[in-house]
This record gives C-alpha cells, sequence and structure tokens, in this order.
C-alpha cells in the first residue's frame, strides 16, 4: 500500500474517478498544465485532455456559474478554487444557484458537483489565504460540507463526494496537505459521507474535531490524560449533515463536551453543534458545551498561531469541563 | 477574430413593406401569419396578467408591451433541441416556444400544475422536459450557467444552441462580464439577447463574441438574426451578443399587422378572431390552473436534497403536527 500525503491521496481519488465515470471534469484556475496552485490536479491534464481538464479565467463566479451549466448537461464537474478564502466571488452562484437548483426546479434541474478548496491556516497565508468559511454553507440549505484530515479519509470521502447525487463542499486542511501521511489503499474504496470518525474513544469528555484542528484536539487529549482525564475525539469528516447520532451518544456518555474550530467562535459551527447538543443530550450534560475556536476578528499573519485554537487552548478547556 | 459592428438590421418598413435584402424568407404564409398571432396573444397575456396582478393573484408582474417581436422573434428562431434561460419578463418567449399556456399559467400562479412545484416567483418558468431554465430574478447570474451548459453540448459534440435573454440593466452585472468573457475563451455555442434601449453590442468586441444590432420591435428582423447566430453558434462559430433596440416608438404588433395587410393575410374579421382565441385560451389556462390547487404544504421539504437527511425529516415531522 502507497504512502501517500493528502494531495497525493485527493489527485489519486481524482484520477480513479475520471477513469472510472467519462462525466467527471475538472475546472479550475490553473488546474490544467500546471496541475493546481497545489499540485492536486498534476499530470490530469496529461491524461485526460484539456476537455475535462478545464484551465478557466480567473473569476470565481464564472467557474462555478460553467460548472452549473455544465452539470446541468449531465457532466459531473468538480471545480476548484484557489483557495476558499477566494470562494465569495462564487458565494451568489453557490448560495442562490447550486444550493437552490434542485428545489426551485422542482427536482429537474440538480446542480451536481463537487467545489475542491483548500481551508483553513497556519502555512502563513495571511488574512486571505487562511479563513475557514465553512459556517456560510452549512446554513445554506441544499449543500453538503466535507472536511477529511487525513490522506485515506480525503480520497475515499471524495469519491463518495463525487457520487453523492447532491452538491458538495469539500474543504482540504492546507496545513494537512503535505504534514500527513498514510497508507492509502489503491483503487477503488468509499468513506460514507454523514459518517464520523471516533479516533480515540475515552468516557469523562467528548472533543469534537475536523480538518488540521483534528491534530491539536488529540494533542490536547493526549495532554489531558496525563492529568488522569479520558477524552473521547471525534473526527467529523462530514460537516453537513452531520453524524448526530455519533455525537449524542458520546455525549451521552461523557456529559462533557469540547469543540474545537479554527473559524471564529460567533455563529460558527460550533454553536450549532452546542445547540443541537442542547437539544438532543441536556439532560446527560454534566457542564456547560465549551467552543475552543479562532478568535472573532479577522485571521492574522505573524500572529496565526496565537488566533488558532491550538492544543495549548484546548487542554485548559478540556480539564475546566472535566473539573466543572 | 475580428469582428465589424453591422447597421442594425430591419425588415419591415415603417408601412410593414419588407426589406428583401434581409427579410428571412419564411417559406410560409402561415409562419408568418402565426408570428403575428404570437405578437398578438403576448399582448393579451401581458394584459390578463397586468389584471391578475391588481386582482392580488399574481404576485407580480411588469409589463413586456412594446417588446413583443423580441419575445416571438427569439423564440421562433429557436429549434426545441436548443436550450433557452430566460431573466424574466419572458413569458411570451417560454409561451412562444411552445410550452403549454395551461402548464405556464400554473407556474404563473404557483399552482399544483406548476413543473417546478410553486416554488419560484411568478415568471420563473422551468422545465427540463421544454429545455427551460429559470433565472435568479438579479437578472445576470444565468448567463454564465448558459456559458457552461452550450461548453457541455459541444463537448459532448452534441449541435446544439444555448440562448439567454437579458436586460439591459443586466449589463451592468459582473456576471455579464464573465459571461460574456468565458463565452469568448471558450468560444461557446451560446446567444445572448439584451433587450435594450442604449448601445450594448459594441462591448462585445472586448470579449471575442461577436456584436449583432437588430430592431426590436421587427419581429422578422429579430427571428432572422437569431436564426444566424443560433446557426453560427452551432458550426462552430462562437457566441453572438445581440442588441435588440427598444429605444423610441413604435409598436411592433401594428407594424407586422401592416405587413400582413399588404399581403392580405389580415382584416379586422381575423384580428378580431385571433384575439377572442387568445382571451378564450387565457381564461381556460387560468381555471385549469387555479383547480388544481396549491402544493400540499410537506412538499416544501422534497426536493431539497436528493433524499432527506436527519434534520429534515425531523422537520418534516414537527410540521405535521
Amino acid at each position: 500500500m502507497p504512502q501517500m500525503n493528502m494531495v497525493e491521496a485527493i489527485n489519486d481519488a481524482l484520477r480513479h474517478e475520471m477513469r472510472r465515470d467519462a462525466r467527471v471534469v475538472v475546472l479550475g484556475e490553473d488546474v490544467g498544465k500546471v496541475g493546481g496552485v497545489f499540485r492536486v490536479t498534476r499530470d490530469l491534464y496529461e491524461e485526460f485532455g484539456a476537455e475535462r481538464v478545464i484551465d478557466t479565467p480567473l473569476s470565481e463566479g464564472g467557474i462555478i456559474g460553467t460548472a452549473i451549466g455544465m452539470a446541468l448537461y449531465g457532466l459531473v464537474p468538480v471545480p476548484e478554487i484557489q483557495f476558499s478564502d477566494f470562494i465569495f466571488p462564487a458565494f451568489d452562484q453557490i448560495v442562490s444557484e447550486v444550493a437552490k437548483l434542485r428545489w426551485r426546479s422542482g427536482g429537474e434541474y440538480p446542480a451536481k458537483m463537487v467545489i475542491r478548496t483548500p481551508v483553513g491556516g497556519g502555512i502563513r497565508g495571511g488574512l486571505y489565504h487562511s479563513q475557514s468559511p465553512e459556517a456560510y454553507f452549512i446554513h445554506t440549505p441544499g449543500l453538503k460540507v466535507v472536511c477529511p484530515s487525513n490522506p485515506v479519509d480525503a480520497k475515499g470521502l471524495l469519491l463518495s463526494a463525487i457520487r453523492d447525487p447532491d452538491p458538495v463542499l469539500f474543504f482540504e486542511p492546507k496545513r494537512a496537505y503535505r504534514a500527513v501521511k498514510r497508507d492509502v489503499p489503491e483503487g477503488e474504496y468509499t468513506v460514507p459521507l454523514s459518517k464520523a470518525a471516533i479516533v480515540r474513544e475515552g468516557k469523562q469528555v467528548t472533543v469534537i474535531a475536523w480538518g488540521a484542528m483534528l491534530y491539536e484536539a488529540i494533542e490536547a487529549s493526549n495532554r489531558a490524560a496525563e492529568q488522569g482525564i479520558d477524552c473521547e475525539v471525534i473526527d467529523l469528516r462530514t460537516l453537513w449533515p452531520v453524524d448526530i447520532d455519533t455525537i449524542v451518544e458520546s455525549v451521552k456518555k461523557t456529559g462533557r463536551v469540547v469543540i474545537v474550530h479554527e473559524a471564529p467562535k460567533t455563529c460558527g459551527f460550533g454553536a450549532e453543534l452546542v445547540a443541537l447538543i442542547n437539544e438532543k443530550a441536556f439532560l446527560h450534560l454534566e457542564a456547560p458545551p465549551v467552543r475552543v475556536t479562532g478568535w472573532d476578528t479577522p485571521f492574522p499573519y505573524t500572529l496565526e498561531m496565537d488566533y488558532l485554537p491550538l492544543a495549548g487552548r484546548i487542554l485548559p478547556a478540556i480539564v475546566e469541563t472535566a473539573r466543572f | 477574430m475580428e469582428f465589424v459592428l453591422d447597421d442594425v438590421v430591419t425588415v419591415l418598413g415603417p408601412t410593414g413593406e419588407a426589406d428583401p435584402a434581409t427579410d428571412p424568407g419564411l417559406s410560409d404564409d402561415r409562419l408568418v401569419a402565426a408570428l403575428y398571432g404570437q405578437l398578438l396573444a403576448a399582448r393579451r397575456l401581458d394584459a390578463a396578467l397586468a389584471a391578475l396582478r391588481d386582482q392580488g393573484r399574481v404576485a407580480e408582474h411588469a409589463s413586456t408591451r412594446g417588446e413583443e417581436a423580441v419575445a416571438v422573434g427569439v423564440a421562433s428562431a429557436l429549434d426545441a433541441s436548443d436550450w433557452l434561460f430566460p431573466a424574466g419578463r419572458d413569458a411570451a418567449t417560454v409561451l412562444a416556444r411552445g410550452v403549454p399556456l395551461e402548464l405556464w399559467m400554473a407556474h404563473v400562479l404557483g399552482t399544483a400544475g406548476d413543473p417546478s412545484k410553486a416554488r419560484q416567483g411568478a415568471d420563473r418558468f422551468s422545465s427540463r422536459a421544454w429545455r427551460v431554465v429559470s433565472a435568479n430574478p438579479h437578472g445576470a447570474s444565468q448567463l454564465t450557467q448558459a456559458v457552461g451548459l452550450a461548453w457541455a453540448m459541444r463537448s459532448k459534440g452534441d449541435p446544439h444552441a444555448v440562448l439567454a435573454t437579458l436586460d439591459e440593466s443586466a449589463v451592468e452585472a459582473g456576471e455579464f462580464h464573465n459571461a460574456m468573457n468565458f463565452a469568448g475563451v471558450f468560444r461557446a455555442p451560446v446567444v445572448f439577447v439584451v433587450r435594450a434601449k442604449g448601445e450594448v453590442a459594441r462591448k462585445a468586441f472586448a470579449y471575442g463574441v461577436r456584436p449583432q444590432r437588430v430592431d426590436g420591435r421587427d419581429v422578422l428582423a429579430v427571428h432572422r438574426v437569431v436564426r444566424d447566430a443560433l446557426d453560427r453558434a452551432r458550426s462552430g462559430g462562437g457566441a453572438t451578443l445581440i442588441e435588440a433596440g427598444l429605444a423610441g416608438d413604435g409598436d411592433p404588433v401594428a407594424r407586422m399587422r401592416a405587413h400582413l395587410a399588404g399581403k392580405g393575410l389580415v382584416d379586422e374579421g381575423t384580428d378580431a378572431r385571433w384575439i377572442e382565441t387568445a382571451d378564450a385560451a387565457i381564461a381556460q389556462a387560468i381555471e385549469k390552473a387555479e383547480r388544481a390547487g396549491v402544493p400540499a404544504a410537506a412538499t416544501v421539504f422534497d426536493d431539497v436534497y436528493a433524499a432527506p437527511p436527519w434534520h429534515l425529516a425531523e422537520q418534516r415531522t414537527r410540521a405535521a403536527h
């Protein structure tokens, strides 16, 4: 089984699916000959040609708008947005069009596509190469939102996302792109959408994370164990529709929960998770659910490691929750 | 590719005589007469919709009086296998394409017979069977979608074309320029038709899109230039931006009537019959559409996703109690 980082695993998934399904096309800025800003689409142009690996003008709205038209005609577009910070010029096409087309057409025009985009900070990218905009899309009915944390899940989830009938935002944590390597199965396998992974079993505190922050959650949980606190760590993998059963089952067991995300706190996805936990497991709670998140500020350049909810900030939240 | 901005194409003179140099040469007088019938029907429908709006039975209606020749000219030039992206204010375009009035009326009245299940506002007709894709009322986001569909069509080797209509105000929107840019870069088989009072066509030069101007009150001229642009698109010639000029006065219905009168194809009696037929069809379509009733409340939860996830299933159950 070959060792791959996340960039290689996603590239492998795209190649696998493009060989399997002639309807799948990739489009975006420099995804063709250059192979994408992070080289995720490397060598696809050489194998599949310009009709299936399409270099577009520099216009995210145009990329998603044309991808919609392609989807309406029966193709399965996988557009790439170079950074999720650059997705906002396409925001109208995603939230007003992609998300609503199936519904507003009475089911006749599903705009099925997978929008791939690198997400998150920690690479010295500064204000406009580091943000985590998942909550905007989770808030919009009609979209599914995925964020893998490792190469094995990235490939398996991307194959599921491309085959899923609904449009999917596929956020790739760029801090983990090359930092995390795994043995990735060759060829065909999938990881189901809307199924979280319990990456560490525990009895006292549930820690929920995804993407690059999963590793911070694990690190904080390891340090908590040294203090005798037994954490259960959940990697959500799919943010929406979220695997509510796994969360509720865990919280019913532990009665305590810490939620970690890079995005700002206010109206971040953590807020929705807290509300859901309150609705479905309130009487099992032993402590108020806690969020450890990015600050409610723009994403800083020099101070990014102070902004990110790293293990050093997660650990005190775990301890506080455990001792509440 | 070098383009030139030709003169505004006109077929019908002020007294209805056709210019043999530009006449689309419709083979059959019945076709010409049918275009006139559609112009008249469009005008009657416009009045009927205004009345429905004033009675509160339709949420909105913006008049299309004076613009009928653009709608009818466009629709008459499209093949059934071509795709149409109407911007809105396009009832006559959709109906002249052949969509049954009853189906369209179910849409505009928001009743259960609407193919899109009464989910969008009036005049946002959508139907895969008729290859019509509705637009967001903001007015320009459908244009890049039209380009993408055209690209996919050409990529598959299907020799059809896509036509998108828009109002002049949409030309100011960023998505218009996105669409023109992508259409030019991809040489997509797409035709944009702008209902314009000012100058629009020359913007096409910047994008490698062919500019074309036509008298928007002359149904034969609109038919002619749209037909030619669609043919060009289908044969790999790329995109066209058509400025259908609507500046000044002039009545497209009267102009076409003068043309038919010159050929002896219309008199007061035929006018009365056309109008009577159109009005009866409208009344019947309204009655049939309203009889179907509104969609069941629980249908709001359908089609958000291919299958309802747990949270929508919960909300549907809650809504039912």
